[in-house]
């Protein structure tokens, strides 16, 4: 019976715990955000370009994500990550003038 | 009893092992689905404070002119689902900007505290809450109605002000990315040039891309100045003067979008460039995506 009593106890503990583990998720950018690529062209298939430095890509939440070969440099996420921004910016409640 | 106790032990330690992850699981959720959730939480409050608004628009004026205790009542009830509804939908508001505010990418780029600016008025807005449920008059209720608007005027200016700051930052992080990639697109032109390839047309488009690049600099410039200044704004980011603060915004917010749709228009012709790399290399382009991007031909 007192191992019982322990348990309980130790599931009480276990439910905060839980609580503590409940405590949002470090809010960092969406998996979709795909880091801006280092482009590497080439004419001939034995020549190579060095690639450019990665570029820091921002995106958004509520984004659509577009594969590589329709947004290849990733400019289609930037612009709907900023669209969505401008969209929040414009959110608004219409109070009544008075009551 | 001995066996009773023992199916009694291991059911609580069963419980206490899957309680041991309910939070871990429950904290796994993607920026991604965070927002969405901040999202569908706003679209529902507004809802139902539209509902709530219509409610009493009507009850208002179908019990203008009663007198008697039951309409009074009536009325009463609608005007503090109307009010607590409208904080509600605030409240939302603030916490969808909030977490744009802290998004770890974001974090930096604001040099005052405006998460917990707008952490200030989420406190403001419940407090008027224990207001709105203790108001008995008409009076009361107009106090508390001018005290709301009162408030989402600053709260309005305020995030829209914060947004802002953000959009600048990313708009001038795109506008370096395309820098890097107009570079790659002037090397390629240059290769394609020496196997004896006609660049013309992708030239021209090389050209437009530029063009479209360099008005959205500009313009962005001049956004970058007017957000220094802050017109209206504290250095804190509290409203100093709503109506200079108004202006300010309006000014920005039309640059902004201005800076926005051009930006929009050099990711299409970067497009249209890539588009014609593929064709005048033979077909034998691939743009591989993933970590690297790359553009071959031969």
């Amino acid at each position: 019976m007192k191992l019982v009593y322990i348990l309980i106890v130790l599931v009480v503990a276990a439910f905060t715990l839980g609580c503590i583990g409940n405590k949002p998720a470090e809010p960092t950018e969406p998996s979709t955000s795909a880091p801006a690529a280092p482009v590497e062209t080439s004419v001939s298939p034995a020549e190579t370009i060095d690639s450019v430095a990665p570029v820091e890509t921002s995106v958004s939440p509520a984004e659509t994500t577009a594969s590589a070969s329709e947004d290849p440099f990733g400019t289609d996420m930037d612009v709907a990550a900023l669209e969505s921004m401008l969209a929040d910016s414009s959110m608004d409640i219409s109070l009544m003038d008075s009551i | 009893m001995k066996y009773t106790n023992r199916i009694l032990a291991s059911l609580v330690a069963a419980v206490f092992i899957l309680s041991l992850f309910s939070g871990v699981v429950a904290a796994i959720q993607t920026p991604a689905e965070q927002y969405n959730k901040d999202k569908e939480k706003y679209d529902n409050t507004k809802k139902k404070f539209e509902e709530a608004r219509k409610i009493f628009e009507n009850a208002r004026e179908r019990l203008r002119n009663a007198n008697d205790n039951r309409s009074r009542e009536e009325l009463k009830i609608n005007t503090k689902d109307y009010l607590m509804r409208a904080i509600d939908q605030t409240i939302s508001h603030l916490e969808i900007l909030k977490y744009r505010v802290e998004l770890r990418e974001n974090r930096g780029i604001i040099e005052f505290d405006a998460s917990g600016n707008i952490e200030a008025h989420i406190t403001q807005l419940e407090e008027m809450k224990v207001k709105v449920e203790q108001a008995e008059t008409a009076r009361d209720f107009t106090t508390i109605h001018s005290e709301l608007k009162d408030l989402w005027v600053k709260i309005r200016l305020e995030t829209r002000y914060y947004v802002g700051i953000i959009l600048n930052y990313r708009s001038n992080a795109f506008l370096s990315k395309v820098d890097n990639v107009s570079v790659k697109m002037d090397e390629a032109i240059t290769r394609l040039e020496n196997e004896g390839i006609d660049t013309t047309k992708l030239k021209a488009e090389a050209a437009k891309f530029d063009r479209i690049v360099a008005d959205a600099k500009q313009n962005q410039q001049k956004t970058d100045e007017l957000f220094e200044v802050h017109d209206g704004f504290s250095s804190d980011g509290t409203v100093s003067d709503s109506n200079e603060a108004r202006e300010f915004l309006r000014q920005g917010d039309g640059m902004q979008r201005d800076t926005v749709k051009k930006l929009k228009d050099a990711a299409k012709q970067l497009k249209d460039f890539v588009n014609e790399f593929r064709k005048i290399s033979r077909g034998k382009v691939t743009i591989e995506g993933s970590s690297t991007e790359t553009l071959s031909g031969n």
